[in-house]
């Protein structure tokens, strides 16, 4: 019953009147002149304006990471109330479109053995004092981790800036990186879009470039608000070292410009891309 | 004069029934007015009473930036010390210390972030009614959890955790570099152990869970009972991050949403201990021996603590100035009320002596044909409306007393309206009447005022009858 429908309509279509077709191609024609002028246009825009400014946030931003890593770092802490020292083991998994962080504390004895864990959006830690582990939901990423100026989402990040951002050149210039020879540096400017799930008005991110195109991250200014003149928080990355054959900054500061002479800073020790982790390496078992 | 009383008295009699429906319209206005306002006294004093002795106190002293940014440092120092002196100052009655902090809770599977507080379950029962919330289990134990001295690491302590460290980087290194082969390495033997010593020397853990007493939302949240761990994880005054099992003792309910949903409380000394504020609070909560006095009290005890650490001491009203307003909105409501029942109330007595000069014109005209003058007429059409307002007012009086006396007994159950509270603080199911002074006088004098009003157009028009034709038209 349905075949005979099904013919008769194919062969309407497959044998348009020769009357009909003049007419669509008129049509197309006069659609086309006006298409292909904006296409060109677009494309001439785009050519002279946005350089790959996401991509070279996203190259920055991973640089330390890569698909998968493993570090060891020291953290140092030093605020009005306190000053403290950290030993952190940190593995990272963003092979799955939402990471997976473990950080794990080497000492001092205080905290050794602890370790917070970011699996999909949930925030666990663990205490070895009474072996327990919280799990807390991801409203606590805004918090500071373990006394320091990084947030957890600072060091789980879950915010990307190489995504909900709207990418804007501010300048370009050459210049000179020691470790590296001559650079090209950027400063650009980030606004978030409009729906997007984010903590910050505006975030001027500078890099610069090697021979190679390779992005580097140097300095990050976080505002409040996007007409702010003071950035509510600065960091900055430098000694840049080879590590596991590739060069990367190994020392990121951040500093609060509002309280002069506080400043966290992360220095790593050993770094190892794309090691071999998989899911157990995240799971409570790794905790313990 | 004493004519005309008489005379004012016998009218009143001649029209029984009139006189008795618009005193009885007077009667039931003033007996309800007085009963209404009976009811939100009650009310007040409950919301009052609610506030302070439920958690807030009568009047609280804090460290002067605490209350606005509630940061964990900014603390009152010397605590015990302080406590004393302001306990030792007249018209105080009780004096409580408190500390707060922030924490997750967490049992099994569910964490929820909470508010700490640690209260001195000996002296808190003085202040507020705190100790009394328990609706499951038991408050607070006087005595705090025994908790062994935190002992400076030596040199040589030092030294070996920095080797721990170090072995425990080492170890990570090892770990890491063998990640891409199968199996993890375990951590290296005695480690653990050998940490466990250290920690325990700079930060011990006490000899038992530390009792802490839950709100009855957030238990039933974390779902436990009493009898239960649950690990606390907060941050100190270090900014440590540290976790600690504790017990629960005791469920509270406050009435208080916020408070039932997010408070969890620990003995004093106990929050100092883990907080690393020792001898320090962040509020002392006092109780004034007269509620009454409590504004005065805190401006005298301000001075008295003026020359130490900066400190400041605010009122119950102060510190919750929604309630206050709460009050005074209710109060202007009900004032509201009144002046319209009266309002009311008037009409009726404004229409009843109209009809009664009206009907009395023949005889108004005769009497001032006699020789009465025609302020003795407007006198005596006011003294018929005050004769017949006071005693209906003296029968609203006992009315308006005998349902104050039923509801101050009895009182007035609305749970069949449903559970309700005012600006967090929960209403009592039964709510009872407070007899006060101006609850009283107020409808009293209003009514007599209106009265007075009303009658005064009568008693007017009465005086300008002309007699001859006051006698002629009827």
């Amino acid at each position: 019953m349905l075949s005979p429908v099904f013919h008769l309509r194919r062969s309407r279509t497959v044998h348009p009147s020769p009357f009909r077709w003049k007419d669509s191609m008129a049509t197309y024609r006069t659609l086309t002149v006006p298409l292909t002028l904006l296409l060109s246009l677009a494309a001439h825009a785009s050519a002279a304006d946005s350089l790959p400014l996401q991509q070279w946030i996203k190259q920055a931003e991973t640089i330390l990471r890569g698909d998968t890593s493993a570090a060891i770092m020291s953290m140092k802490i030093k605020k009005e109330a306190y000053q403290r020292e950290y030993d952190l083991m940190v593995l990272t998994d963003d092979r799955a479109e939402s990471s997976k962080v473990l950080i794990k504390m080497l000492g001092p004895a205080l905290w050794r053995g602890n370790a917070t864990v970011k699996v999909d959006d949930k925030i666990s830690f663990y205490d070895p004092r009474n072996s327990r582990v919280t799990v807390m939901g991801s409203s606590m990423l805004g918090d500071n981790w373990m006394g320091s100026h990084f947030s957890n989402d600072d060091l789980m990040r879950e915010t990307d800036l190489s995504r909900h951002y709207d990418y804007q050149l501010l300048q370009q210039q050459a210049g000179q990186e020691e470790g590296i020879g001559a650079v090209r540096h950027y400063t650009i400017k980030l606004s978030p879009k409009p729906t997007a799930p984010v903590a910050w008005g505006k975030v001027v991110y500078q890099l610069y470039l090697d021979g190679q195109q390779r992005a580097y991250p140097k300095q990050l200014d976080y505002f409040q608000r996007a007409e702010d003149a003071q950035a509510a928080r600065t960091l900055s990355y430098s000694a840049l070292k080879a590590m596991d054959g590739k060069t990367v900054p190994t020392r990121m500061t951040m500093l609060l410009p509002a309280k002069r002479g506080e400043f966290t800073e992360i220095e790593y020790r050993k770094l190892k891309f794309n090691v071999k982790v998989s899911a157990e390496n995240f799971g409570e078992r790794a905790l313990q | 004069m004493n004519a005309i009383a008489r005379i004012a008295f016998r009218n009143l009699g001649r029209n029984r029934r009139r006189s008795l429906i618009t005193g009885a319209g007077i009667a039931l206005g003033v007996g309800m007015c007085i009963a209404v306002l009976g009811i939100m006294e009650g009310l007040s004093a409950e919301l009052i009473n609610g506030t302070t002795d439920g958690q807030l106190g009568h009047i609280q002293v804090h460290h002067p930036d605490y209350l606005s940014r509630r940061q964990l440092l900014k603390t009152v120092q010397q605590a015990p010390v302080l406590s004393e002196k302001v306990a030792a100052q007249p018209g105080i009655a009780a004096v409580s210390g408190r500390l707060y902090g922030w924490a997750y809770l967490s049992y099994r599977q569910r964490a929820i972030g909470v508010q700490l507080l640690g209260v001195d379950p000996v002296h808190e029962g003085a202040v507020t009614r705190m100790p009394r919330q328990i609706v499951a289990g038991s408050f607070l134990p006087a005595a705090p959890t025994p908790w062994p001295a935190s002992k400076q690491l030596s040199e040589a302590q030092a030294a070996q955790d920095r080797a721990l460290t170090e072995q425990a980087i080492a170890s990570a290194f090892d770990q890491i570099e063998q990640l891409d082969a199968a199996p993890a390495v375990p951590a290296p033997a005695g480690l653990a152990a050998q940490t466990q010593a250290i920690v325990e020397q700079i930060a011990p853990t006490p000899s038992k869970p530390p009792a802490v007493v839950l709100g009855n939302k957030l238990a039933r949240n974390l779902g436990v009972r009493p009898g239960d761990l649950v690990t606390v994880l907060y941050e100190n005054a270090q900014g440590a991050q540290l976790s600690l099992q504790v017990q629960v003792v005791g469920i509270s309910r406050t009435g208080t949403d916020l408070l039932d949903r997010t408070r969890a409380l620990l003995h004093l000394a106990d929050l100092q201990q883990m907080l690393g504020l020792q001898e320090q609070v962040h509020e002392l909560a006092i109780r004034a021996q007269q509620p009454q006095q409590a504004q005065a009290l805190a401006a005298s005890l301000q001075q008295v603590l003026s020359g130490g650490q900066a400190l400041s001491v605010q009122d119950w009203a102060a510190l919750r100035p929604d309630i206050l307003a709460l009050i005074t909105s209710n109060r202007m409501l009900m004032g509201s009320l009144v002046f319209i029942v009266f309002l009311i109330a008037g009409s009726g007595v404004l229409n009843t002596m109209l009809m009664s000069v009206l009907e009395r014109q023949k005889e108004l005209s005769m009497m001032k044909a006699l020789g009465l003058s025609a302020p003795g007429v407007t006198w005596l059409v006011l003294l018929e409306t005050l004769l017949l307002t006071l005693l209906a007012t003296a029968a609203g009086l006992v009315l308006g007393l005998g349902l104050i006396l039923y509801l101050q007994q009895v009182g007035w159950d609305i749970r069949s309206f449903g559970e309700f509270s005012l600006s967090g603080v929960e209403v009592a199911p039964v709510l009872r009447a407070e007899l006060t002074a101006s609850g009283v006088v107020i409808p009293l004098v209003a009514m007599w005022l209106i009265a007075i009003l009303a009658a005064l157009h009568p008693a007017i028009r009465a005086a300008r009858i002309s007699p001859a034709l006051g006698m002629r038209s009827a």
